[in-house]
């Protein structure tokens, strides 16, 4: 225990130097930033930033592009809170009931409780970096393809519980998801699938294309059907902090999504994307009143988000302790990293303990320094919610394209956003709602690759799958998911037949 | 409102002309000039394109500005400088991969930058410590050993396929998406070897969690000069990474000289000598033809095995 | 039911829909090498999505006939399809014409795609959210967007 406290005090006198606390400033200040930009993510920030870090010290370089990346992650929920753009894979779930809540005047109770469920996931996730971080990093080498895959699935069963409408219907929109997650070229063969001889296609399609499409462009146009729609909100803004009952409901689903955020981050293998979904589902699963998910129930903001903090802030154990990227984000850093001549491994922690402990400290101080930023925001970003909806939407439809374009710097990434505006605007005209798509999008392509990867290592045998006790565990929580989820509906669906 | 538009188009207008004046001049270069690097920013082209273009720029005093354009293992960025005008201000921070025999006759080749080499990597616990041994264990083990590759037709996939050509053995092919993943499940064992570049695998070595059996230059590298080439084994065996500027095919002789001029300087500057030996790589200066004989070379010695691979599928 | 009330069925169109997307699964899944489970080849994946697809638009086209819901409502047509011209008209100018002439294009369009448009103010927001944009994104980020042509 002592060394933990000696270790920290070698961090926090790297971590509270007054240059590196400046720049720790400014990288969580342009974090949270283009956090708040839609599209223009940490990916495309920091890059732009590498080279700048040649002149800086490896500790102030890595201090601040890593408050670049979760200062983006508390940033993102701003924009889904009110907008409904969703930036990043982790705010398509902050969409569900942060926007419900803006337009019912509730927005800033929403963006308070991101922004406290954020700081406090963020202090305990660092906590657990410095206690655990080796432990972890070589549990986390335990995940084969087959737990992956395991675990994927059990996500996908989970993103079931995203949507409030019809079950069938939230199958197939993940079936959906899957499908288009197979555009691009098969990782194991290399083949094309469903590219139509469009190079731009060959990648697969950009998440943030999608989703800007699905979620913000269709809901303008829905926004623009009414007539006297004059601005997002249907009701009068209200308070701007949480209330006592907001507490309440807000604080267990703060330390679940914590707790959860926290184990999967560590996964190197894209533990961290499931995070925030996997938060929401479980506090719709346990809700005394599952149907107010989706209409504006703070805990489907305050869990999702401190799970996406934590599982931000965890998915540095694994460069930290191995070298290893969990991430794209993680893997820019492994450059910025070389650039100072710092080979990123095993040995960091010990050949480099200021750098290593160092980066950890300053996190606790780029959370802390989060929250003093963005709570006195919130009072201007609410104002946003009263500018006549005639002038905000041309100025959110600009931003999109800024943002999409700026993913790859291609112009046909536009016409595909364009094409999934029009799809997103069929969803929600048919009964389809989206939010089981993008995560059948998301976790399609994991699901396949490490399905086929487990194949590949066991010479074809099947059985790898509930042989290995942490896959088939996993598994098994997922068929007795699958088993809750569709047994209600099916016996509700008999009474209906009885009564008839 | 009439009047301010009017001024509007009347700056517009001036601004249209003072470019097009920039453009009848010839000294070179005149205005900003575009590298573009075909893959996500941070991996070793960024990196390098980063320090050749700031070079560049405290030369020249004109910004290299760095615009990554990803796609299709680098392909879809190397026909954008392809398209591109003739004059030198766009130019591509290529690497193995990215120039293909369909786009190769429209880029013109600049200055070679830097070939470094990969490392043949196993895990500790497999039972040789040679490449020699390693070979004889392959072929007591046929299919049995799984290689990590970071993706199909990569080079750690291609040295791996020339390996099992030269030396007549048989591995299962395991892809990636990157290196890093690749890493991973090499070093927890659950795939056994991976041919890889040195700034990732050398970390794992000082850990105890993986060995090294050979560098895959033709001889020995420079910067690892302990570590023997695979070719000592496998006779013939050759498979480094390249990375090199080029720009559109048809840029004046000149101005490619002097672009190669410039690159051959910065890559021998001390500081970025010291960034590219911890990437694992040294300079490797050269003239616009020697890169263009290297890359003519190269392309049909991968195309050539390639086409062995997909014969055998 | 009637077909005209069938029509204004949801279920009705987005089982279509679904099943429409299930034959592009299945389709691919043709197109490509299928493999088995044990040695799945790059159509595999895509042919079981595919079969999913086909069989859950199955149940919600029957549902859709069977026991009617919720009717698709009045589509927006005119903001869709100046809010779409609008995106693809940045696409194409963009690159060509630089931003400040795309983010005109794409403001002005989508601006006619509202209910009221007001020319004047279109012009005020238009000049307001450029010089923002080129000052946020081009200036201050760096970001490589070409300002004019």
């Amino acid at each position: 225990m002592s060394a933990l406290f000696d270790a920290i005090a070698t961090g926090a006198h790297t971590a509270l130097s007054p240059t590196n606390l400046i720049y720790c400033f400014g990288g969580v200040t342009l974090g949270t930033l283009i956090g708040i930009l839609p599209g223009l993510g940490p990916i495309a920030t920091i890059s732009m930033l590498l080279p700048v870090t040649f002149y800086l010290p490896p500790e102030t370089a890595l201090i601040t592009l890593a408050g670049i990346y979760y200062g983006a992650q508390y940033g993102g929920s701003t924009t889904a809170v009110l907008v409904n753009m969703p930036g990043e894979s982790s705010s398509v779930v902050t969409c569900l009931d942060g926007y419900a809540m803006a337009r019912q005047g509730k927005a800033g109770p929403a963006l308070s409780i991101a922004a406290i469920a954020s700081f406090f996931a963020g202090c305990v996730a660092t906590l657990v970096i410095a206690s655990f971080a080796p432990v972890l990093a070589n549990f986390a080498l335990e995940f084969g393809p087959a737990e992956y895959f395991a675990l994927m699935l059990l996500g996908l069963v989970a993103a079931v519980v995203l949507a409030s409408g019809s079950l069938v219907n939230a199958f197939a929109m993940i079936f959906l998801g899957l499908l288009f997650g197979t555009v691009g070229t098969d990782l194991n063969t290399g083949v094309e699938r469903f590219t139509f001889g469009i190079p731009k296609l060959v990648d697969g399609v950009d998440f943030v294309t999608m989703s800007m499409g699905i979620f913000a462009i269709s809901e303008i146009v829905v926004n623009l059907e009414s007539v006297q729609e004059r601005t997002i909100l249907k009701e009068k803004i209200g308070r701007l902090l949480p209330s006592a009952e907001d507490f309440k409901r807000s604080i267990w689903p703060i330390v679940r999504g914590t707790g959860l955020g926290s184990m999967l981050g560590i996964l190197p293998g894209g533990g961290a994307v499931l995070s925030s979904f996997a938060s929401y589902a479980v506090e719709k699963r346990i809700a005394k009143e599952p149907g107010r998910f989706g209409k504006g129930a703070i805990e489907g903001v305050a869990g999702p988000e401190a799970a996406n903090n934590a599982g931000a802030q965890t998915s540095f154990i694994p460069l930290l302790t191995l070298g290893i990227p969990s991430n794209p984000v993680m893997a820019l850093m492994i450059g910025a990293m070389m650039i100072q001549g710092i080979t990123p491994g095993p040995q960091i922690m010990t050949a480099k303990p200021d750098l290593f402990w160092g980066v950890i400290v300053s996190m606790w101080a780029g959370n802390l320094m989060l929250v003093i930023l963005n709570l006195p925001m919130i009072g201007i970003w609410i104002q946003l919610l009263k500018v006549p909806y005639r002038l905000l939407y041309p100025t959110i439809l600009l931003l999109c394209v800024i943002g999409v374009y700026s993913v790859n710097n291609a112009t046909f990434d536009l016409v595909i956003l364009s094409v999934f505006g029009v799809m997103g605007y069929v969803f929600v005209k048919i009964g389809c709602e989206p939010a089981p798509l993008l995560l059948g999008f998301i976790l399609g392509p994991l699901l396949e690759e490490y399905f086929r990867r487990a194949l590949i290592m066991s010479h074809g045998d099947l059985s790898v799958f509930v042989r290995n006790p942490i896959s088939g565990t996993i598994i098994a929580m997922a068929a007795v998911l699958l088993l809750i989820v569709v047994l209600p509906s099916i016996r509700k669906k008999r009474e209906e037949a009885f009564q008839e | 409102m009439l009047k301010r538009t009017a001024v509007v188009f009347g700056a517009l207008l001036m601004l249209t002309a003072s470019n097009a004046v920039a453009w009848s001049q010839t000294k070179y270069p005149e205005h900003p000039i575009k590298m573009i690097v075909p893959f996500p920013p941070g991996g070793g082209a960024d990196v390098l394109a980063r320090m050749v273009g700031q070079k560049l720029n405290e030369r020249w005093g004109q910004p290299v500005v760095v615009e990554n354009k990803p796609g299709n293992a680098g392909i879809i960025g190397a026909n954008e400088v392809g398209r591109s005008k003739p004059d030198g201000y766009t130019l591509l921070m290529a690497a193995s991969g990215a120039v293909v025999a369909n786009n190769i006759d429209r880029l013109a080749p600049v200055a070679l930058v830097t070939t470094p080499p990969y490392m043949l990597a196993v895990h500790e616990s497999l039972p040789v410590k040679t490449v020699a041994e390693f070979v004889e264990y392959l072929k007591k083990n046929p299919k049995a050993v799984n290689f990590a590759s970071s993706g199909v037709g990569s080079a750690s996939h291609l040295a791996a396929e020339l390996f099992m050509g030269l030396s007549k053995t048989q591995m299962t092919h395991v892809p990636y998406k990157g290196i890093g993943q690749g890493v991973n499940d090499l070093i927890s064992n659950k795939v056994s070897v991976m041919f890889g570049p040195p700034q990732a695998l050398l970390p794992q070595v000082a850990a105890g969690r993986i060995k090294i059996l050979g560098v895959t230059s033709k001889e020995r590298y420079p910067l690892f000069a302990e570590i023997p080439p695979v070719a000592e084994s496998v006779p013939g065996f050759e498979a480094v990474g390249w990375y090199g500027i080029l720009a559109t095919a048809g840029t004046p002789d000149d101005i490619v000289k002097q672009l190669s001029d410039a690159t051959n300087a910065a890559i021998q500057d001390p500081t970025v000598k010291e960034r590219m030996n911890a990437l694992g790589a040294t300079p490797r200066p050269g003239t616009p033809a020697d890169f263009r004989a290297f890359l003519k070379q190269d392309t049909a010695k991968w195309a050539e095995l390639l086409s062995k691979v997909e014969a055998t599928k | 039911m009637s077909i005209a009330r069938l029509f204004r069925q949801q279920d009705f169109w987005a089982g279509l829909m679904f099943m429409a997307f299930g034959a592009i699964g299945i389709g691919g899944g043709l197109m490509y090498r299928v493999g088995t489970t044990q040695e799945m080849g790059p159509g595999y994946f895509p042919r079981a999505i595919g079969v999913a697809l086909v069989l859950l638009g199955a149940i919600i086209f029957m549902r859709g006939i069977l026991a009617p819901g919720k009717e698709v409502s009045r589509w927006a047509i005119r903001p869709l399809i100046l809010l779409i011209v609008g995106i693809l008209a940045f696409a194409y100018t963009l690159e060509w014409l630089g931003f400040v002439v795309a983010a005109t294009a794409l403001i002005f369009l989508s601006g006619v795609g509202g209910k009221e448009f007001d020319f004047k103010e279109v012009v005020l927001l238009c000049a307001a959210a450029v010089t923002s944009a080129v000052l946020i994104f081009v200036k201050a980020l760096s970001l490589p967007i070409p300002v004019w042509p």
